[in-house]
């Protein structure tokens, strides 16, 4: 497997260190390395902020800010940590299940903002190396998925089927997969009285079962598996603290169903390895899946592994979150970690206009995993911008050393230049862009590189860099 | 209780006296031409003087109207918006289904004998009163499913449930139709890319008009513009290379655009949920006066329709705020518009409405109908499509029937304000019959 490849393809871009790394250790090795490596914690992230606060210690910092506060601080958390720490795939397992877990953070988001950073840390951060079951069940009690999709008020009286719905449609089985309306009803039934004690303004809010607002009565789901043949999960409706098991078994059941086998493989086949994913490839990650009990590491193995995946490069490409943080990895930038400073502000901002607000994607779906929904004639000119402000050193709070990105000594032709640069960001230059950027400045590729203005050009010669098709891709 | 019908006004069994001025004559005439020709019966019979093909041959430089196609996202309740003014209509039926959220019917501000709209919508009345507000009170999405992201995919495609697509309607009609030369910018999507023009080529996606640019550079604008032109391929399949080579033509057509400022004293609102709605409108208004070619536009105006909880009531709550930001927005849109809303189109869709009873939160939980609102100088006003009832056994799984598939009303839009190419290619597996027909919107007038 081709180190820069592997390289960028399961850590976010290639810095000379990463690439050494690959080039001493193997590939396998490294790919062993980076699946034990469990997530960035909260460890100089940010400096101040709230990220490692409890629910009502934030509500108190957070109260009468602007609605999109915790998510900014969000965004500046997680491109530190993908930027700097060493477990890449880790980093890129925790943005894929934030995304999974979609939540939306911003106005009327029914206090769910107050509650991100805190279920960031204790569900995704936790689990997303772990178990799949663990996932959807941290997730299923944490506070800012039971406020966002008002399962803590559902109740057996008037059950509520908000989360019902979305656990089994977008979190574990996928759409229209093997469940009807009918079976949205009585899943609801089902979490009634998973719900949220405490005051935002005192002691916070925390998951608290309530066996009074349990529906207590039987309830059977049916499921219709991929072959035909039908799952069905029964409770008789369990009274008081024994009620919270009606749900826990049922998520159990749900996530070993080969429905969410088959769901959740093709979901990280198409993240990591083409948006068309291979069918045989998602059949034998989803045996895997269920062969572990629904572990992520040997189904993560099984794909990166995977003949599929290795003969795929440039299949996938860069999300808004991708690119930047490739962008900023692999030229050593600085990135100043106030919690409301201004590479904060620079990184919204450039998430906001490339098309990925994250933490405020308004509908629990997340983000779609598709090529073309992030290459619209209006953010290809913000990837350019982007681009171009980079090569410039012109991202507040984003510090860029593109002098640093020479190699030294300065090769003797001007096209060598480029190549070098190319290389440091991990795309190949072909002869049509080495003539493109000599054209830029009306010269030969091969001309001398004494003969050229760097100080006047390099910035844009960067900013084009960034721009090439072979950047947009992982 | 019998079911009131809701028809076109004019028609026989119309139940309602909706004008209080008498219907422009050439309307009159121009319907009666069309009913004793039979032209509503399919595409393909040529009526003379009206038919694709008669318009094509006689109007070469002649487009037909500016589509503005707005998406609410979220499954918008219809029955707040259309509601039954007493009880021979429905309204006992709905006051006890929602006893914390309907709306009280004699705040409703009347359409018909029957049908009131929701009082927050006060801005449609001038619209309304100029008979250029069609409203479909039980419009949708004809097989059932109640899942959000399904049906938007499915109505953004303009197909049916399974069946493939890789364009959105909105595009195969740009594709099909021929566009009178010099190509401009045929068609927008604003602020974000929209589903109903996803896959097309010719569409431009645009966050504003005025950041649409090659910018963060610091050498000579065209010589940077010509280095990416070089860097991206042409005739490839890449989108990467597509999307550049899109907006680098695109770049000089919108920013030599003459793009100004609200006109006729157009006042969006200022704040709250229509405040960013309302630039996008005035972005669009402005777009259509600089006369660039544009043909169709897509957007979306998601307030926050999603209401499974804190509802609220007619007088404060979010969905009457939603509808007052939604109404004051497409208000002020007309104004701004002024004679050009003689050549647009508005058509607003959202995926389903909301259950009929109240769930316990406060909230209305996901539903079927909605209604359905099409605004423009070639629409015939009025309130459409067959009333499919509130009692309990015309209630269908505590959600209001759809009787119109939302596909008749674009077809009534495709084929008589835009003269699509071929609506069949347009909406395959939409079987277009002349029951299913409205006929809501007016041919256009053929040039002598």
């Amino acid at each position: 497997m081709h180190r820069e490849a592997l390289v960028s393809r399961i850590a976010f871009a290639p810095t000379p260190g990463e690439v050494a790394l690959v080039a001493s250790m193997g590939p396998l090795a490294y790919l062993e390395q980076q699946l034990s490596i469990p997530p960035a914690g909260t460890t100089d992230v940010v400096a101040g902020g709230t990220l490692a606060m409890t629910i009502a210690e934030r509500y108190q910092v957070y109260r009468g800010m602007g609605s999109d506060r915790s998510a900014r601080e969000m965004r500046l958390a997680a491109v530190r940590r993908a930027v700097q720490h060493p477990g890449q795939l880790a980093e890129m397992m925790v943005e894929f299940w934030s995304n999974h877990f979609s939540t939306y953070s911003g106005n009327d988001d029914k206090n769910v903002r107050y509650a991100v950073a805190t279920d960031d840390i204790g569900v995704i951060r936790a689990h997303a190396m772990g178990k799949f079951a663990d996932l959807v069940l941290n997730n299923a009690r944490s506070v800012s998925m039971l406020l966002y999709l008002d399962n803590y008020r559902s109740t057996g009286g008037t059950p509520n089927q908000n989360y019902a719905r979305e656990l089994m449609e977008l979190h574990v089985l996928g759409e229209a997969n093997g469940y009807d309306e009918d079976d949205v009803e009585f899943v609801s039934r089902i979490f009634t009285g998973w719900g949220l004690t405490g005051r935002l303004d005192t002691d916070g809010l925390a998951y608290q079962y309530q066996p009074t607002r349990h529906f207590t009565g039987p309830v059977d789901v049916t499921i219709t598996q991929p072959d035909g043949s039908t799952a069905t999960f029964s409770t008789p409706g369990r009274t008081d603290a024994a009620g919270e098991q009606d749900g826990i078994d049922f998520i159990n059941w749900l996530v070993r169903l080969p429905n969410a086998a088959q769901f959740i493989a093709t979901k990280l086949v198409r993240r990591f390895v083409s948006d068309t994913p291979p069918p045989s490839l998602v059949a034998s990650t989803a045996a895997v899946y269920l062969a572990n009990d629904t572990l992520i590491v040997p189904v993560l193995r099984h794909i990166l592994t995977s003949e599929e995946f290795i003969t795929s490069r440039g299949a996938k490409i860069r999300t808004p979150f991708e690119l930047l943080v490739a962008l900023l990895r692999a030229s050593g930038a600085t990135i100043d970690p106030t919690w409301d400073g201004p590479a904060s502000n620079t990184i919204t901002d450039r998430l906001n206009g490339l098309g990925q607000s994250m933490w405020q994607w308004a509908t629990p779906d997340g983000f779609p995993d598709s090529g073309p929904f992030w290459i619209t004639t209006q953010t290809t000119l913000r990837r350019w911008e982007l681009a171009g402000r980079a090569g410039n050193a012109n991202l507040n709070g984003l510090g860029i050393d593109v002098q640093a990105l020479l190699p030294n000594p300065l090769p003797p032709t001007i096209e060598e230049v480029f190549l070098a640069i190319g290389a440091r960001f991990g795309v190949t230059l072909g002869e049509n862009d080495l003539a493109a950027l000599g054209e830029f400045v009306s010269i030969a590729p091969d001309t001398p590189t004494a003969d050229v203005d760097l100080n006047r050009f390099l910035g844009d010669f960067v900013g084009l860099i960034l721009s090439t098709p072979a950047f947009q891709y992982r | 209780m019998s079911a009131s019908t809701l028809t076109h006004p004019g028609e026989e069994t119309g139940t309602c006296g909706c004008h209080a001025e008498p219907v422009p004559t050439s309307r009159i005439s121009r319907r009666s031409v069309l009913k004793g020709a039979g032209a509503l019966a399919t595409v393909a019979v040529a009526v003379p003087g009206f038919g694709t093909a008669a318009f094509a041959s006689n109007n070469l430089s002649r487009r037909g109207d500016i589509i503005v196609n707005v998406f609410l996202r979220g499954g918008m309740d219809g029955l707040s918006i259309v509601a039954p003014l007493h009880e021979g209509a429905g309204a006992n039926f709905l006051a006890a289904a929602r006893p914390t959220l309907a709306v009280d019917p004699a705040t409703l501000l009347p359409l018909s004998a029957d049908f009131g709209l929701h009082p927050a919508m006060a801005s449609l009345m001038p619209a309304w009163n100029a008979d250029r507000l069609a409203l479909i009170p039980a419009g949708g999405f004809v097989q059932s499913n109640r899942s959000h992201f399904t049906v938007q995919k499915h109505i953004d495609l303009g197909v049916d449930l399974g069946a493939p697509a890789t364009m959105g309607w909105l595009g195969r009609h740009l594709e099909v139709t021929a566009s009178p030369p010099p190509d401009g910018l045929r068609a927008a999507t604003l602020p974000r890319a929209q589903g109903s023009l996803d896959g097309s080529t010719i569409a431009v996606s645009l966050n504003r008009v005025d950041n649409f640019q090659v910018s963060g550079f610091r050498g000579d604008g065209s010589a940077i513009q010509a280095a990416l032109a070089d860097l991206h391929g042409v005739d490839t399949d890449a989108v990467v290379d597509q999307r550049a080579h899109e907006a680098l033509v695109a770049l000089d057509l919108v920013n030599n655009a003459n793009i100004t400022p609200p006109a006729n004293g157009a006042a969006y609102p200022a704040s709250g949920r229509g405040r960013n709605f309302g630039n996008v409108l005035a972005q669009i208004a402005g777009l259509i006066r600089a006369d660039i070619g544009l043909e169709a536009v897509a957007t979306e105006a998601n307030f926050g329709w999603d209401l499974h909880s804190n509802f609220g009531n007619s007088v404060d709550g979010r969905q009457a705020s939603n509808l007052a930001a939604l109404a004051d927005t497409l208000g002020a849109f007309m104004v701004d518009l002024g004679e050009n809303a003689d050549r647009v189109t508005v058509v607003l869709m959202t995926e389903f409405g909301r259950t009929f009873r109240e769930n316990g939160n406060a909230g209305v939980d996901h539903g079927r109908a909605s209604t359905m609102m099409v605004l423009g100088g070639g629409i015939n006003g009025g309130v459409y499509g067959e009333w499919p009832g509130l009692a309990p056994e015309q209630i269908d799984r505590n959600a209001l029937r759809v009787t119109v598939d939302y596909r008749s009303v674009l077809a009534d839009i495709l084929q008589y304000r835009l003269v699509t190419g071929d609506l069949a290619a347009v909406l395959p597996g939409y079987v277009d019959t002349p029951e299913k027909r409205l006929n809501l919107a007016l041919p256009l007038s053929p040039v002598a």
